[in-house]
């Protein structure tokens, strides 16, 4: 009976060392983060709501940023700026306008007297075709005089054998007095060679063959690879 | 004060198909054959049939500068205001309304028009001139037919 007890007695005192050892051997971290955490858990909630709206707040920071970010990308690209092609130096215009009636054919571009430009400077697309020359010029803007343009005559050279022609400007520009002895072909490509306009430049191609018996002249249709309607941008030349 | 409104809501219609013309002016959609249709003048051939001089006075000098090409004001503007006026003096003492009138209207806005503007460009270029009168009384005659239809007892005062 008595060794019964102390049997008892023995366990009970093994029972409770395990469970003080515990303490001891298990790791405090563990059961303090389990504490602390059931303890934090509602700061935690509000923590995340707290946060969740500094980061949304802050996205729309980012988007607001981004806008305006993007909008002076937009304003620096449209501004008018020197571009150097070899020695020549050229000012890329964005275009404004275009002239809204038929008695002529212009457009507005927005670089003038302030980014150098002067009158009669040569206006070209991006891979240099002859669009037109500048015949008004304010501070920041200038007029050019497209090729469209009515009652506009300009010598002009067609293909490898630099057959001459006249170039008459209109809604169809037109390409006469070319002498009925030299062979022109559709396709060829069209020279200036006016003094007054660096020689050589591209003005675009033949794209018909209009040749009559009763005329002392042929003469053709002349095709530019630009869309006068869809011109964004020009490059005006700085140098004489 | 019904007349007043419905004057006031067919004032609007045709601010804003001004507003939409000016807009329009310069792109090459609207360019058929290679000639441009004056927008501005074909709505105010149509205008000119419904407002009063308040209204259309309005319209015009809106539309005028909505139309010029050069900065400040030039000959476009000019040009405009002086065709706009003849239409209206036109209207007012010698036509009475309907598609003849439009097709007076078309006409003579187009030729004022470009007499003003550059004279030497009807004389070197008739036909491009005609072929845009027509298309400027079109336009005028294809709002009118809607705004009529619209509008069955409108006129101007």
């Amino acid at each position: 009976m008595q060794r019964n007890s102390k049997a008892k007695n023995i366990l009970a005192v093994l029972v409770i060392v395990f469970l003080v050892g515990q303490l001891f051997f298990v790791p405090k971290t563990y059961v303090n983060s389990k504490l602390v955490t059931a303890l934090q858990a509602p700061f935690i909630f509000v923590h995340s709501i707290l946060v969740k709206e500094n980061i949304r707040h802050q996205l729309v920071e980012l988007q607001l940023e981004n806008q305006d970010l993007r909008a002076q990308i937009e304003l620096l690209r449209s501004r008018p700026g020197i571009v150097m092609d070899g020695e020549e130096a050229m000012v890329f215009a964005k275009v404004y306008s275009n002239y809204p009636v038929n008695n002529a054919n212009q457009i507005l571009v927005h670089a003038g007297a302030n980014s150098g430009i002067k009158l009669g400077a040569v206006a070209t697309t991006g891979e240099g075709i002859f669009i037109g020359e500048v015949i008004e010029v304010f501070d920041k803007m200038s007029v050019v005089r497209t090729i469209f343009d009515p009652d506009w005559e300009l010598p002009v050279k067609i293909g490898a054998g630099r057959v001459d022609a006249l170039l008459v400007s209109g809604v169809l520009p037109k390409l006469t007095l070319i002498s009925k002895n030299k062979t022109v072909s559709v396709g060829a490509p069209i020279y200036l060679a006016d003094k007054n306009y660096p020689y050589g430049l591209t003005v675009g191609i033949v794209s018909e063959i209009e040749a009559s018996e009763n005329e002392r002249f042929d003469s053709a249709l002349l095709s530019t690879p630009y869309e006068k309607s869809g011109l964004d941008a020009v490059y005006i030349r700085l140098s004489d | 004060m019904q007349r007043v409104l419905e004057k006031l809501g067919l004032g609007i219609v045709l601010l804003i198909l001004v507003i939409l013309a000016v807009s329009f002016q310069g792109e090459e959609f609207f360019t058929w054959f290679g000639i441009k249709p004056n927008l501005v003048l074909g709505v105010l051939i149509a205008g000119v049939l419904f407002l009063d001089w308040l209204w259309y006075g309005s319209l015009l000098i809106i539309g005028a500068l909505g139309l010029e090409f050069y900065p400040g004001i030039g000959m476009l503007v000019i040009a405009l205001m002086g065709a706009g006026i003849l239409i209206f003096w036109l209207t007012r003492k010698f036509l009475a309304e309907g598609f003849f009138a439009i097709f007076i209207l078309g006409l003579a806005g187009t030729v004022a028009f470009y007499l003003i503007l550059s004279p030497g460009f009807i004389w070197s270029n008739p036909s491009m001139v005609l072929v845009e009168a027509v298309y400027n009384l079109i336009i005028g005659a294809v709002l009118y037919g809607v705004l009529r239809y619209l509008n069955p007892a409108e006129q101007w005062s």
